[in-house]
């Protein structure tokens, strides 16, 4: 056997491989047999048809790619072997030339990724978390919006008040529709534009006479573009009455004894809010950092997995409202291809993020143990109340199992990752010029068992 | 009947193919109305070997039904012929 391996792409490698004619020759011969087992030819039992025959049915190209597919694995194991290669995914064959015998094996390979000295790496740490009164007031505002009262008033109509009306209207004459009683806000945003200016001011029981001019993109058909005359009696007129910040409005919007108890609560919540995204949004500079100065290399097939996770994702999502991702494509006038293109960066962006999270939790020493694995899907379905056991039992699945392993893999080296890069551990929290003898030091003890993926 | 007549196919299956390795002798069918001595012409005519015997029958038709409809598959000629020691038909070769 001869062959040549060539890089054809990043991490995709493809052999060409020649091999001796009597070599293929048995292989054809034992092809034959295989084949004679599975087509049917008249007057012979199956896998008893000789040679001659059967090349003379399926014809002799057929006979060599399958001839092929017995020597693939055996000679695939070997190229590989002897160049030290590690496969990703399965290989693709192809007979390039018949005779003499030319077979190209294509492979990807197992990305690969150089972390660089993470240990010397500092990202700005985030500002402290400030909650400026204005952040408090405004939860407090929209406390009290939600626990207003509307209450009817006998003063002529201000905006932001309701109120109920009788409204005839004409247009040229025509009668174009009434209502009786209704009932809207008066703001500025009602439409059509002037109505709402058209009735402040007026008293209970007062009729006006309001000339509005309805959009021409106004959603009811027959009103959109019309100049209507609006007789507008006012039956009522109720005005938002906000209660008052006090001891008492506290106990009713929840357990606190007075208004500071409520106003540090609040403060508190925001600030708690603000730190995770501090948090996140350091972890997520972090992340960058190093995956920036990463050097990682991975096979296209390794996107393309990536997206078809998020197709599929997106796909249940839709069944989820009643579409079936067909039906969502020509709504959208996309096609696959296209849905696939436009998720592509996304896809590789969560590829490089994974690649260098699981090689930090390599280098990091980074296992899950069983019982964090329990904890995490005990959460997982405790959130599912009555169906916690069900739930359960899906999460114990092998395969989801195995997501939820790498999935908490990946957080506690993001987590780790953070610690060492916004500078938070101790022994090398000064250290600008940590060197890799020393990275072996800082093993975790706490690691637990390492788990199979 | 012209010698191009009587050879109509040959016969390939597990037991001519044995019948063809272990004793020379090829099988075919054969026009109904051909005899021996012209079955012997036209495979000697058409393979350039010599011929030492030639056996034949009639294979009888068999009754096909379907539903209540009866019929009759045609019946055909089939011959044996054995070739002189050596004698080699390259169209049954390696089958």
């Amino acid at each position: 056997m001869e062959y040549t391996a060539e890089t054809v792409a990043p991490r995709e490698v493809e052999f060409t491989i020649h091999l001796g004619a009597e070599e293929v020759d048995d292989a054809r011969r034992k092809a034959a047999q295989a084949i004679s087992r599975r087509v049917r030819i008249p007057g012979f039992r199956p896998g008893k048809a000789p040679y001659a025959l059967v090349e003379r049915t399926v014809g002799k190209e057929y006979l060599t790619e399958e001839a092929a597919e017995i020597l693939a694995p055996d000679l695939f194991r070997r190229v590989m072997e002897e160049g030290g290669y590690e496969a990703y995914d399965r290989p693709t064959l192809r007979v390039s030339q018949q005779e003499p015998f030319e077979l190209k094996i294509r492979v990807p390979l197992r990305p690969t990724v150089e972390l660089p000295d993470y240990h010397a790496i500092r990202v700005e740490p985030e500002p402290e978390a400030q909650v400026t009164p204005e952040q408090v007031q405004k939860v407090l505002d929209g406390l009290r919006e939600d626990h207003g009262t509307w209450v009817p008033v006998e003063r002529p109509v201000q905006m932001g008040d309701q109120v109920i009306v009788d409204i005839k209207a004409t247009s040229d004459g025509e009668p174009l529709f009434e209502e009786k009683e209704t009932e809207f806000e008066v703001s500025e945003k009602l439409m059509p534009a002037g109505l709402a200016e058209g009735i402040t001011g007026m008293s209970v029981g007062e009729t006006r006479q309001v000339a509005v001019a309805y959009p021409a993109d106004f959603a009811v058909e027959g009103l959109a573009g019309k100049s209507v005359d609006l007789m507008i009696t006012l039956r009522g007129a109720k005005e938002r009455r906000l209660p008052e910040l006090d001891d008492e409005f506290a106990r009713t919007v929840g357990d606190f004894a007075s208004m500071e108890d409520l106003r540090s609560r609040i403060q508190q919540n925001i600030r708690i809010e603000l730190e995770a995204q501090a948090e996140a949004r350091i972890a997520q500079r972090v992340l960058e950092a190093v995956i920036e100065q990463s050097r990682l290399e991975y096979p296209n097939q390794a996107v393309e997995r990536e997206i078809d996770f998020l197709v599929h994702q997106r796909e249940r999502r839709l069944q989820q409202q009643g579409f079936t991702l067909e039906v969502y494509l020509s709504l959208v006038h996309k096609s696959l291809a296209q849905l696939r293109d436009e998720l592509r960066p996304e896809a590789e962006e969560t590829l490089r993020r994974e690649l260098v999270l699981s090689e930090v939790a390599r280098a990091e020493n980074i296992g899950v143990s069983p019982e964090e694995v329990g904890e995490a899907i005990g959460a997982i379905a405790a959130s599912y109340g009555e169906r916690a056991d069900e739930m359960r039992r899906l999460l114990m699945r092998e395969e989801v199992l195995g997501s939820i392993v790498a999935d908490l893999r990946s957080r506690k080296a993001l987590a780790r990752l953070v610690e060492i890069v916004a500078g938070r551990t101790q022994s090398k929290a000064e250290g600008t010029d940590v060197t890799a003898p020393e990275q072996g030091a800082e093993e975790e003890p706490a690691t637990g068992e390492q788990q199979p993926e | 009947m012209h010698r191009f007549e009587v050879l109509r196919r040959p016969i390939l299956t597990e037991k001519t193919n044995i019948q063809g390795d272990a004793e020379n002798r090829y099988t075919f069918e054969v026009d109904r109305r051909a005899n021996k001595l012209q079955i012997k012409e036209a495979v000697e005519k058409a393979f350039s070997v010599r011929v030492t015997a030639v056996n034949v029958m009639n294979v009888p038709g068999k009754e096909r039904r379907l539903g209540r409809i009866r019929g009759r598959t045609p019946g055909w000629k089939k011959a044996i012929v054995t070739l002189a020691p050596g004698e080699r038909i390259q169209f049954f070769e390696g089958v």
